[in-house]
């Protein structure tokens, strides 16, 4: 396959940017997407220029380190894909891609395609665990939680902390996000004693970070590549609420 | 009331005030609309109507003023959630392909300025009179037979002449169904919006609840854009 790549270069965070125009004519239509990269990176090292930078780590769809928008959609075509599962097939030959990074005042960018997504380490951090120890996995049952809410916390729980929702956001909004991370502790038995301290203090920082406000477009909810449902949303809202007019926090 | 001025200045608390000031506002367009659409029930009707709804005195001004801190809250709480967002997002997306947004979601605050204004001259023109004076100034006359078989002739503000001859205007009629389509595309998304915001949200309900923002507006917006059409084609007041 052909592929003309137009792809964000931008050698530092002050750097102002731009996009630049490489093309490749030994794609192979079974490549993932990052594998294509790597192999534009290959060329631009054999001309003795700056390869590509991009995030990436496990490249089997569960890590949540790489994500780029590709073609105006944060990690590509595909719903329920992280970019490292997209593949070049999804693509024709002669397409013109253009990749970017996320885009969001809370993820500045680090260089090229990589930002730095800490924003949400502080959110996990101002609240995101039990403060007590919790024991080590209790005997099945010890703790009876129902199965419906049990599917409910994993379902919340799959979220990789990738950033899609945040850059398919309007507003750059980490609503989805924040309320998974909210949603996957306070629905369990061990979770609920801080409920909350969690959705007052991770809410707090949420708005610190920068990021905007959720205005119900559902866009995040559609481009999550574990497709975590906006339910979560509704949830943290009405957590906040609760704690914050009726709650001591 | 520290902790309430820390919950509104919260992204999460905002949004929740805009989506009770928004129901507020949307209880109120269904009164406002139910009392309007006696233009069709002819003069009398909607002049006894308005003639009545004064006579409500203390209850009126405490619906007056609920109805204004809403909007008023309303619109600043928007406007700071707006700025706040286009400052989240400050490098722009070259290639931005929104997948399951609608236009009215994303449009919100156009939408909600433009029918801000369309209120200012709404209220110039229907509430305060500035717009058209002398039909604002139009009278009717009404006689009222008493018990006695005695008629005591009074007169009162003619609001059906007032509409009728605002509404005759073409430049009224087209700013009105203007407005009126907007403030059906802001309701469009609000409605359904309310729910999420709220709390609301469950597999079972969840079809209904965000074809109810659609639905409910369309209905409304029919309802009131049909007054100033009715009488620009002649339907009503020719």
């Amino acid at each position: 396959m052909k592929i003309t790549l137009r792809v964000w270069r931008q050698e530092s965070p002050k750097d102002p940017g731009r996009f630049e125009t490489y093309e490749s004519n030994n794609v192979n239509p079974h490549m993932s997407f990052l594998e294509m990269l790597d192999v534009v990176n290959e060329d631009l090292i054999a001309q003795k220029k700056r390869p590509i930078s991009f995030d990436h780590d496990c490249r089997e769809g569960i890590c949540g380190m790489c994500g780029m928008v590709i073609n105006g959609v944060p990690h590509g075509p595909d719903r329920g894909t992280t970019t490292c599962q997209l593949h070049m097939r999804r693509f024709s030959d002669g397409d013109t891609i253009t990749i970017e990074p996320w885009r969001a005042k809370a993820f500045p960018v680090v260089q090229d395609l990589v930002v730095d997504r800490s924003a949400f380490d502080r959110i996990v951090q101002a609240g995101g665990f039990i403060s007590v120890r919790t024991g080590s996995a209790p005997d099945a049952n010890a703790i009876p939680v129902p199965k419906d809410i049990a599917d409910e916390a994993m379902e919340a729980a799959e979220c990789i902390g990738c950033g899609a929702c945040v850059a398919a956001c309007k507003n750059a909004s980490a609503s989805l996000f924040v309320s998974a991370k909210i949603w996957h502790l306070s629905s369990l038995p061990q979770g609920q004693a801080e409920k909350d301290r969690r959705v007052s203090s991770m809410v707090a920082q949420m708005d610190e970070e920068g990021f905007g406000s959720c205005t119900n477009t559902y866009e995040c909810e559609a481009a999550c590549p574990k497709e975590i449902s906006v339910r979560f949303i509704a949830r943290m809202n009405k957590e906040y609420r609760r704690a914050k007019l009726l709650g001591r926090s | 009331m520290n902790w309430f001025s820390a919950f509104l200045r919260s992204t999460v608390g905002a949004k929740l005030a805009v989506a009770v000031t928004g129901i507020l506002m949307f209880l109120f367009l269904i009164m406002h609309l139910s009392g309007n659409l006696l233009v069709f029930a002819g003069q009398d009707a909607i002049n006894t109507y308005s003639q009545n709804l004064r006579r409500l005195g203390p209850l009126l001004w405490i619906a007056r003023v609920g109805l204004l801190v809403s909007v008023i809250a309303h619109v600043i709480l928007t406007i700071r959630l707006t700025r706040q967002n286009a400052a989240a997002r400050q490098v722009r997306y070259a290639i931005h392909k929104p997948q399951v947004s609608s236009l009215a979601s994303r449009a919100m605050i156009v939408s909600g300025l433009i029918v801000m204004v369309f209120i200012f001259f709404h209220l110039a023109h229907l509430t305060f009179g500035v717009v058209f004076p002398d039909h604002f100034a139009l009278r009717e006359t009404v006689t009222n037979l008493g018990q006695t078989g005695s008629a005591a002739v009074a007169d009162r503000q003619d609001v059906y002449g007032m509409m009728v001859a605002g509404f005759k205007n073409p430049m009224v009629a087209g700013f009105y169904v203007l407005a009126l389509v907007l403030l059906g595309m802001h309701l469009a998304h609000g409605i359904s919006s309310v729910f999420q915001t709220l709390g609301v949200n469950h597999p079972k309900y969840n079809g209904v609840l965000r074809k109810s923002g659609p639905a409910l507006a369309t209905v409304i917006i029919l309802g009131f854009i049909s007054i100033p059409l009715a009488i620009l084609f002649g339907a009503v007041g020719a």
